[in-house]
């Protein structure tokens, strides 16, 4: 599980960076379309199937977006391809960004730049860690700062395990599998992507979710084994609060988990 | 709003604004403001400058939205001179040089070569091409 380290320093600056040009002070004027066309770039929609977006700088620089994503994902697309404008000169004077370059967060590369560049235009840290200073975190927090922000859930789960200041961590799961996790600096555990989600015995919420059982719609006690599969873990209880949802290509769950203690 | 915040913000009316008691945004973008009007930050109160702040971060965000819209409306249009004709040319002069491997035309395929991508699929490219060409005419061109 990768800790939730510190965005490419280079990204987050350069993102900060404009909405400073900007005055870019409160989340209600953060709006990445509105930014692209002061930078004299055009933004078009339009069917893409297989990308979610594209930059095309050849002369008029051109953004194209795919056409009926959600609001919150078409912001961050074209968020994702202002990074690329802003970091990537060099890059080819067309390029294609796939829902997996969407994704990427390691710490190089230019997708993941990208990226993170985006989440820090549409979730600066000097608006959105002041509001991710409560001791008992829940999926609603999340939720909240989503819709505030207008982000998606992932996008802002990952910015609120950043500044939260109690120990925690976010996990995403498809179809009973561990897809990746990222953890705040002083969660104690370790959660490996590829783990296999249980129901029944060494069971979490999470993998209820996955057997078709109702489970309980708030943080919850659960054996730190259970997710860590360390037996060292057994008999320290960490909070998990699950929630699930339908996506074309399985069930998804979204966990937070964090330290009893805090 | 307050009444301060509409007005111009001249060295004058900032002058003014530092004996005020008022409240403004913390921020970093003060000193530069500061200089532009000839007055030393060193010698500006810290409540003062907060209200700078906050006025010029108003001032900057107003103008973006000018600006948004001023390349919004240039965009439609420029978009509204081109032909139905002139576009279908356009891409498939484009389409053809994508395909000849025209480095005028570089694109990031993937795992794929323009020979192994549909038809359809470098069209789509050629016409975003073609729009960015169009666009950066009805600009006066030249700027990226």
């Amino acid at each position: 599980m990768e800790r939730t380290r510190q965005p490419s320093p280079r990204a987050a600056e350069a993102a900060q960076k404009l909405a400073d040009e900007f005055g870019l002070d409160h989340q209600d004027k953060i709006d990445p379309e509105q930014i692209a066309h002061a930078l004299e770039i055009s933004i078009e929609y339009k069917d893409l199937p297989g990308e979610q977006g594209r930059l095309v700088r050849l002369g008029g620089t051109r953004i194209v977006v795919r056409r009926g994503l959600r609001p919150e994902q078409t912001r961050f697309v074209i968020g994702h391809e202002l990074g690329h404008y802003r970091l990537h000169p060099d890059l080819d004077q067309l390029k294609q960004c796939t829902a997996g370059d969407m994704k990427d967060y390691r710490l190089d590369g230019i997708e993941s730049e990208a990226n993170r560049f985006s989440a820090e235009l549409i979730m600066p840290e000097r608006l959105f860690k002041p509001l991710c200073r409560m001791g008992q975190p829940s999926l609603d927090d999340i939720e909240s700062l989503a819709r505030a922000f207008r982000a998606s859930r992932m996008a802002a789960g990952i910015q609120f395990v950043r500044f939260c200041s109690a120990p925690c961590a976010l996990v995403f799961s498809k179809n009973g599998v561990v897809q990746w996790a990222r953890r705040s600096d002083h969660f104690h555990n370790f959660i490996e992507s590829g783990r296999q989600l249980h129901s029944g015995e060494d069971s979490t919420y999470a993998g209820d979710l996955f057997a078709g059982k109702t489970i309980v719609d708030r943080p919850m006690p659960v054996d730190a084994k259970n997710w860590t599969g360390f037996r060292s873990a057994a008999g320290t209880d960490v909070y998990e609060h699950s929630r699930k949802w339908e996506s074309a290509d399985g069930m998804c769950v979204l966990s937070l988990l964090r330290d009893r203690g805090s | 709003m307050s009444d301060y915040m509409k007005k111009p913000l001249t060295a004058d009316g900032v002058l003014r604004m530092l004996d005020r008691d008022v409240v403004g945004m913390p921020g970093d973008l003060v000193d530069e403001e500061l200089a532009k009007r000839g007055l030393d930050p060193a010698k500006v109160a810290a409540r003062g400058r907060t209200v700078l702040q906050k006025l010029a971060m108003g001032h900057r965000y107003e103008s973006m939205q000018r600006k948004a819209a001023d390349k919004k409306r240039r965009d439609q249009d420029a978009k509204a001179l081109v032909g139905p004709g002139e576009r279908r040319e356009g891409i498939a002069r484009i389409t053809r040089r994508i395909k000849a491997g025209d480095p005028g035309f570089q694109v990031a395929f993937r795992d794929r070569r323009p020979d192994q991508m549909t038809e359809a699929e470098l069209e789509s490219i050629a016409e975003d091409f073609f729009w960015a060409e169009r666009l950066l005419k009805a600009d006066g061109g030249g700027k990226d």
